[in-house]
């Protein structure tokens, strides 16, 4: 752990990632307190105002504070982000550690099925499940979520099939420890590094993918303050208030960025061979 | 060769008659009644009930499917209920543009991406590489759709080099395909790096360069070929996620194309036009990889499985 | 069928390497993987270069070539005078000129020296169509007689076959036919046998001294197995830690090995008829390039190791005509 840090350290461009997602963590937590002005009540007097020194974004085209509709946001984008993760990692894991512990059967069944969910485009199948869903904030984050459960099955599948073959599990078998003690003494803890890694990255697209839907109109609904909405609402009055379009843009770009960055030092760190 | 390629095809095959499956099933479990949807609000209750036993709704939902299958082969894949016009004639009028967005941007893509991916395994660790490594690290990151409002912004409405919207010549084509490439090109660059440092590094390319080879032979000549296969397959399926990717940019781009549309009718709960939709662009990405697979066998024929001989 | 090149004097340097160093730059620090090597060989020798693996053996072969991996590897300074021309201030033009065409090498594991994708023919070939510019139909036409010269049975159907469709042996012995290809006057051996099964082994060398003789070319054999340098060479250098420490020809150095890293070397050999109870093994390990002291390397494993080993590294002395040693035991033979 600490040899860890200290890798962390030497790389400045990771240091400055970790430093952004914190930020906007707080941002998340704290909105509330933070925002200056209400981010969802229109004031139709001050519609489209550039930046200035009340409205330090500007204000959007019903006169909403961009700043404080970026603020507030956060919690949503994080949301979809965190949550739809959550959901494609927990089923993820459960399918991977059966198909790759229990191999045989199961093992066929499951990659199987991950492959023919594999075989749509990732943004179709989750344009398809909110297609069924219907549009809206939590059936979209369902729907990235559930279409991200190949990657993590697969990730998590192979390395406890690596494991699965060591000495030290097969050493436990022979002891006769029950598959349950294994599983959570043995497989979990390895698998928890890989797991790691695609889950940092994996959020780095749920946001992209949570804000496009959003962007569509297929995810979180106005006047909802969202990222992706927000962009959306910007994009009819790009000719004379760009900047309602500009700054929600760099938020989910910084946001992700962060992410993949962070990903990619985590990944180097817990997997030297990688690098 | 021959035995390898009829047993992709029929994996292809199943692959398809599967995601018919699923796709349909999970648009029958969305909500709504077709016939409802399709006669409007003032539908009768007599004209309803006609309806849906016109349409086969009153079967069992495995008989449904059934015939969905059987007619899905004869190219019928039902009726909008919106235009009321066969969903197939909606998708031939608007594919062609998808495909041509998805080309033209996967063209960028691999023109640019796979020479500056080799510039930089070249020259690992060098100014070069490090800028480009960074910029790959931004182009993932950045969102398409705020992307392209960027691009429209700058390209469009201050330099106003380029239309910002619709489908024409080559000149409405470029600010969309310079977009929806972007991502592609980036994944391509890193994979082509990566592919060619892991080459670089073996030992039978240093044996070729105590040949006396020229460097330039080493790299593409014998570097390249052996890095190629990991790069062909992340271009198939980069192109799938162009082609699942392509409803963001043609909404931006009011481009006339099959995203567009698929999107436009999840709106409507046109069901019949998203299930056409979804099994078009998942059945190109099918063919693609088998595509794939096909091309990097050749490439490397030790891939395929041993011939009997 | 083997024209030979224009000979020169039986008795003229073929290569001599003087104070080479080749250093690799790591994230702890840079290693001196090559720490000032000299190498004297003549026309027609056969020079043997021994140590442990990681002493630095490979490095000297690849730095010969200039082929030192880049770009954290490169070499320092040094001459390396082949034909009297420094190889270490050509240009890298004259440098592919001479690579493959005057000096050849042939690698450690013919499992990932052959390009995978390429037919074994096209490869043996390419070198003389690069250097002697000879069309596809020649180049493969003395890619058969090549491979027949180094006892490839049915070549003319083993040249169409990827490297994955051949043996070992086999592989290893199209190395040696890609080697041998443009006639070069050196090839520098890199561990040729060490990855091959034992009796494979003993063709490929048998077949190495075959083409010595037939071809009059030189080779540097570099092995970690003393048996291997033993019966082909003329000339040994035992190298530890980037440096060689013994120097001698074959028959002195077994006669009459002088440095304690050599007597080591021999003693952990089997030998038949010599009833032993148990092989000395040299106590430790090879030492980390990062944190070599200031004194003798191998005075950490060293039995006869004293206080002023560990201070000062010991230079390369001259015990008797032809036979030098690194170690402070014979300094004060001066």
């Amino acid at each position: 752990m600490h040899n860890m840090l200290k890798e962390l350290r030497r790389d400045k461009l990771a240091v400055i990632a970790l430093v952004l997602l914190g930020v906007i963590f707080l941002m998340a937590i704290v909105g509330p307190y933070l925002a200056p002005f209400d981010p969802i009540t229109q004031n139709l007097h001050e519609r489209r105002l550039g930046p200035s020194l009340v409205h330090w974004l500007g204000t959007d085209e019903f006169g909403r504070d961009i700043l404080s509709r970026l603020i507030l946001g956060s919690r949503n984008t994080l949301f979809i982000g965190f949550l739809s993760v959550a959901i494609g990692l927990s089923i993820g894991c459960v399918l991977g550690v059966i198909a790759g512990y229990y191999g045989g059967f199961a093992d066929s069944c499951i990659m199987r099925a991950m492959d023919l969910m594999l075989a749509y485009p990732y943004f179709l199948l989750a344009l398809l499940i909110v297609a069924t869903l219907g549009p809206g904030m939590t059936n979209s984050t369902i729907a990235i979520g559930i279409a991200s459960v190949p990657t993590y099955s697969r990730v998590v599948r192979s390395s406890v099939m690596a494991l699965k073959g060591s000495l030290l599990v097969k050493a436990e078998e022979a002891l006769g420890a029950t598959d349950w003690r294994i599983i959570i003494l043995h497989v979990a803890p390895n698998v928890f590094a890989p797991v790691i890694v695609v889950a940092t990255l994996g959020v780095a697209s749920a946001v992209l993918g949570g804000a496009a839907l959003g962007f569509l109109g297929l995810g979180a609904q106005p006047p909802t303050p969202e990222w992706g909405v927000m962009l959306s609402g910007g994009r009819s009055y790009l000719i004379d208030a760009p900047h309602i379009a500009l700054a929600p843009g760099i938020a989910l770009a910084l946001l992700v960025v962060s992410c993949n960055l962070f990903g990619d030092t985590l990944r180097d760190i817990l997997d030297p061979k990688l690098k | 060769m021959k035995e390898f390629i009829i047993k992709r095809l029929v994996v292809c095959l199943a692959l398809l008659v599967f995601t018919s499956g699923i796709t349909f099933f999970l648009l029958e479990l969305a909500p709504g009644d077709p016939a409802l949807m399709m006669l409007g609000q003032d539908a009768t209750q007599e004209g309803l009930t006609a309806l849906r036993r016109e349409m086969g709704l009153d079967q069992p939902l495995l008989s449904r499917y059934a015939t969905f299958l059987g007619d899905l082969f004869q190219g019928d894949m039902g009726v909008s209920y919106q235009t009321h016009r066969p969903v197939s004639q909606e998708i031939a009028a608007t594919f062609p543009a998808t495909l041509e967005l998805s080309v033209a941007s996967m063209v960028i893509a691999i023109i640019i991406g796979v020479p500056v991916g080799i510039t930089c395994a070249i020259r690992q660790y060098s100014l070069t590489d490090r800028v480009v490594r960074f910029a790959v690290l931004i182009a993932v990151s950045l969102p398409v759709f705020w992307l392209g409002l960027m691009i429209i912004y700058l390209f469009s409405i201050v330099l106003g080099w380029f239309p910002s919207f619709g489908r024409g010549g080559l000149r409405h084509l470029v600010l969309p395909a310079v977009t929806m490439s972007c991502y592609s090109l980036a994944i391509i660059v890193r994979m082509t790096r990566s592919s060619m440092l892991e080459v670089l590094r073996c030992d039978y390319i240093t044996a070729t360069r105590a040949k006396g080879i020229h460097e330039f032979y080493v790299i593409y000549k014998h570097a390249l070929r052996n890095a190629l296969v990991p790069v062909i397959t992340i271009i198939g399926l980069q192109f799938g996620v162009l082609l699942g990717g392509a409803v963001i940019t043609e909404t931006i781009f009011a481009w006339p194309g099959l995203g567009r549309l698929m999107v436009q009718a999840i709106f409507a709960r046109d069901y019949p036009i998203i299930r056409g939709g979804v099994l078009m662009i998942s059945a190109c990405s099918i063919l693609i990889t088998l595509f794939v697979d096909i091309i990097c066998s050749y490439i490397n024929p030790s891939l395929k499985p041993v011939e009997k001989s | 069928m083997y024209v030979e090149k224009p000979q020169h004097n039986e008795n003229d340097t073929l290569l001599c390497v003087r104070n080479l160093k080749t250093h690799i730059r790591s994230d702890a620090g840079e290693i001196r993987v090559v720490d000032g090597v000299d190498l004297q060989m003549k026309r027609g020798e056969t020079v043997g270069i021994v140590g442990e693996s990681g002493c630095g053996k490979s490095m000297t072969g690849l730095s010969i070539l200039r082929l030192v991996p880049g770009p954290h590897g490169r070499i320092v300074s040094g001459e390396i005078l082949f034909n009297g021309q420094d190889l270490a201030s050509l240009d890298e033009k004259e440098m592919v000129r001479l690579r493959g065409n005057e000096i050849a090498m042939v690698f450690q594991d013919p499992m990932t020296s052959l390009d995978p994708l390429f037919a074994v023919g096209d490869q043996i070939g390419e070198s003389m169509r690069f250097h002697q510019k000879l069309s596809r139909k020649e180049a493969r036409n003395r890619a058969i007689e090549l491979l027949k010269l180094v006892g490839v049975p049915s070549p003319e159907l083993r040249i169409k076959d990827r490297p994955d469709q051949l043996s070992g042996g086999l592989r290893q012995r199209v190395m040696l036919a890609s080697a041998l290809s443009c006639k070069p006057s050196l090839v520098i051996a890199d561990e040729p046998t060490t990855a091959l099964d034992v009796t494979i082994q003993a063709q490929i060398l048998e077949l190495i001294k075959q083409l010595r003789e037939e071809t009059g070319t030189s080779f540097i054999l570099i092995s970690h197995d003393l048996g291997v340098i033993a019966e082909n060479c003329q000339h040994v250098s035992v190298m530890y830690a980037g440096k060689i420490v013994e120097s001698a020809d074959v028959r002195e150095l077994f006669d009459n090995p002088l440095h304690p890293y050599t007597t080591g070397l021999m003693e952990s050999i089997p030998r038949i008829g010599v009833r032993k109870d148990r092989l000395e093994a040299i106590p430790g390990i090879v030492p980390n390039p990062l944190d070599l002291g200031e004194g003798c390397a191998f005075s950490p494993r060293c039995s006869c190791s004293e206080e002023h080993c560990e201070q000062k590294a010991p230079p390369l002395v001259e015990v008797c005509p032809g036979h030098e040693v690194r170690c402070w035991k014979y300094c004060n033979h001066l």
